[in-house]
């Protein structure tokens, strides 16, 4: 049950995360070209600045939810390496909890100031006078996908502990060590040289 | 109050607590024990108006410029235009290792991509021409770091958006150390391959018509570095707009060699967004931890304690630089950038150092930290990429550059215009 959710959370996250580099991507060349513009024909569209920053805040919450999944969080495993792996599953959980603990209130803060925009009509200070609560509803939604998601992975981490299933507790949350960040670099790099060779 | 807050957050990092986590419920800790007024109510605020900084923009623009960059092959023959200019020297292709890494980094953010991508040209070259294969390791691991010294850097712009200092200037204030480095790099092969020749490998023999020729490999980089550094100083574009300029550049030139496809562009984004979305989570809990202990006046307190110690500008120079080098061998770079300058710049700025002499201190500090064991992800990077033999071998080879790492330490703080001495040309 909690699995099947999961692999759909994981299916949302993929395409949140995607979604978010489309726009980071639309932002470079609408700024390159806004720029352009202004050298070409000295004007310009104006707010390709203040669209970039909006993709920026909603890409980047967009992106949290897959980063949790692929483990992505920096985490310094010092001592975390050395422990026994009862251990480390218990941190695992534990660094699952404090995750939640900063995301959730984060994600209600957040709905606070979405609020507050909608309930004042507040615009944004700038010539394109942006309506705030749109961008601001598109940034929210992806702190909220974070925080299910958080709550749905600290949920079945914890069956699969107190079951004794250590190996699924680090797989869905343990500190991915730096040999694995290396070696997903490393092949980053080689695949691409043998896309080169070809 | 300092003190619970030391421990505090250094008990939650070394639990393995997410760097981000750790700051976000130390902020909210600290609210509910110490503050009158519920801080926390302003997280919302702080998180908004942080994640749409203008300059931020430029993160995500740089990281996927060298996704795009990476894939758009032109390493492969600019390293073969370095190996015939350079391999003549004692030490050969090492030299073509580190001036590769140099050029790389005059495109490239990020000391990782520059490690894993001139890595991957330059390593099947080391065992056959019989190279001293953990010298030769060290190379890449090291030259790898000038790609957050030399413009552009991500590094930078974190460091910029933290003190509020200007980029354009960093940028400049980078080019001569980074330049310097790259002279000190290359001068310690040459110590090593003059008193040990067998580390040297055998001779590539080249002539003129063929450095000549190769010259057409360095127009890319060359093209590049001019849109995303040269507009900025021309007056056409800020930092950020730079960047975005450097996206469209990358795009052209991959289409040019005929790499673009929507796959890569897909995969290229999705790389992109894992880092930034990572990096972001880290910064919006700094911001948020940041207003609650400046709200409690714990800023002021420490900065005071601090002077307290009564330690010369000097003194506290080298405690800091200390710090940093042992911080660095447990801490990734950009969390530990994220998570201690907002506090530790400030009181230098206090004592009177310049914030971009600073910076660059800053950003060399980090290179070290990118080479020392036992978390430096470059030497893992280079390891990972050799698949056999010994992570020591690296981590050996890369000791003489590290010592080289902290002999530009001493320049900079000696000769502090090698920094500052750009910025006021451009200043005029």
């Amino acid at each position: 049950m909690l699995d099947r959710l999961l692999a759909f959370l994981d299916k949302l996250a993929r395409a949140a995360i995607i979604g978010g580099g489309g726009m980071i991507f639309a932002a470079a060349l609408l700024v390159s070209f806004d720029v352009l513009a202004r050298k070409a024909f000295g004007t310009s569209l104006g707010g390709a600045d203040e669209l970039s920053g909006y993709a920026l805040a909603i890409s980047t919450t967009w992106g949290l939810a897959a980063v949790l999944l692929a483990r992505g969080n920096v985490r310094v495993d010092a001592v975390y390496q050395h422990l026994p792996a009862r251990l480390r599953g218990a941190l695992d959980l534990v660094s699952l909890t404090a995750l939640a603990l900063f995301a959730v209130p984060l994600a209600r803060h957040g709905y606070a100031v979405l609020e507050t925009s909608w309930s004042l009509g507040a615009l944004s200070n700038t010539p394109l006078k942006t309506p705030l609560w749109i961008p601001q509803a598109l940034w929210v939604a992806g702190l909220v996908l974070f925080a299910v998601v958080l709550v749905v992975l600290l949920a079945r981490a914890a069956s699969a502990f107190v079951r004794g299933d250590l190996p699924t507790v680090r797989r869905l949350a343990g500190a991915r060590s730096i040999q694995e960040e290396a070696a997903d670099e490393a092949a980053h790099g080689e695949r691409v040289a043998r896309e080169m060779a070809q | 109050m300092i003190a619970t807050t030391l421990v505090l957050l250094l008990t939650l990092i070394a639990l393995a607590i997410p760097v981000a986590a750790a700051l976000g419920v130390l902020g909210l800790s600290l609210d509910a024990i110490y503050s009158s007024l519920p801080l926390s109510r302003a997280m919302g605020e702080i998180a908004w108006s942080a994640s749409n900084e203008f300059l931020l923009v430029s993160v995500p623009m740089f990281i996927l410029l060298g996704e795009i960059l990476l894939r758009s092959g032109y390493a492969e023959r600019m390293y073969g235009a370095m190996v015939k200019w350079l391999s003549w020297l004692p030490g050969g292709l090492m030299h073509s290792n580190i001036a590769a890494c140099g050029v790389f980094a005059a495109t490239s953010g990020s000391s990782v991509a520059t490690a894993a991508t001139v890595g991957t040209v330059a390593l099947p070259q080391a065992r056959r021409f019989g190279y001293d294969e953990r010298l030769f390791l060290g190379t890449l691991a090291a030259g790898g770091t000038l790609g957050i010294l030399i413009p552009p850097s991500i590094n930078m712009i974190i460091y910029a958006v933290l003190t509020d200092t200007s980029v354009p200037k960093l940028y400049l204030a980078g080019i001569v150390p980074g330049v310097v480095l790259m002279l000190l790099f290359m001068a310690t092969i040459l110590g090593a391959c003059i008193v040990r020749p067998a580390w040297g490998g055998q001779r590539i023999h080249t002539d003129w018509a063929g450095r000549i020729a190769s010259l057409v490999h360095l127009l890319p980089p060359l093209g590049i570095f001019g849109v995303v550094v040269g507009s900025i100083y021309a007056g056409l574009a800020t930092p950020t707009e730079a960047a975005a300029l450097g996206v469209v550049a990358a795009l052209l030139l991959a289409i040019a060699a005929g790499r673009f496809s929507l796959a890569m562009l897909r995969e290229a984004l999705e790389g992109t967004m894992r880092s930034t979305s990572m990096v972001m989570l880290i910064i919006l809990a700094a911001y948020f931890l940041n207003f609650v202990i400046s709200s409690l006046g714990l800023t002021t307190a420490l900065t005071d304690a601090i002077a307290g110690l009564g330690l010369s500008k000097m003194e506290m120079l080298l405690a800091v630089i200390v710090f940093y080098v042992v911080l660095g061998c447990f801490m990734e770079t950009l969390s530990m950038m994220i998570t201690t300058i907002p506090v530790i710049a400030p009181v230098m700025i206090q004592l009177g150092f310049d914030p971009v002499w600073f910076g660059i201190m800053i950003v060399i500090l980090i290179e070290t930290a990118l080479i020392t064991p036992p978390v430096g992800l470059n030497l893992f990077v280079v390891q990972n990429l050799r698949r056999h033999g010994s992570m020591n071998d690296v981590i050996v080879g890369s000791i003489p550059f590290v010592l080289a790492l902290f002999v530009m330490m001493a320049l900079l703080a000696a000769f502090p215009q090698l920094a500052l001495w750009l910025p006021g040309v451009f200043q005029g």
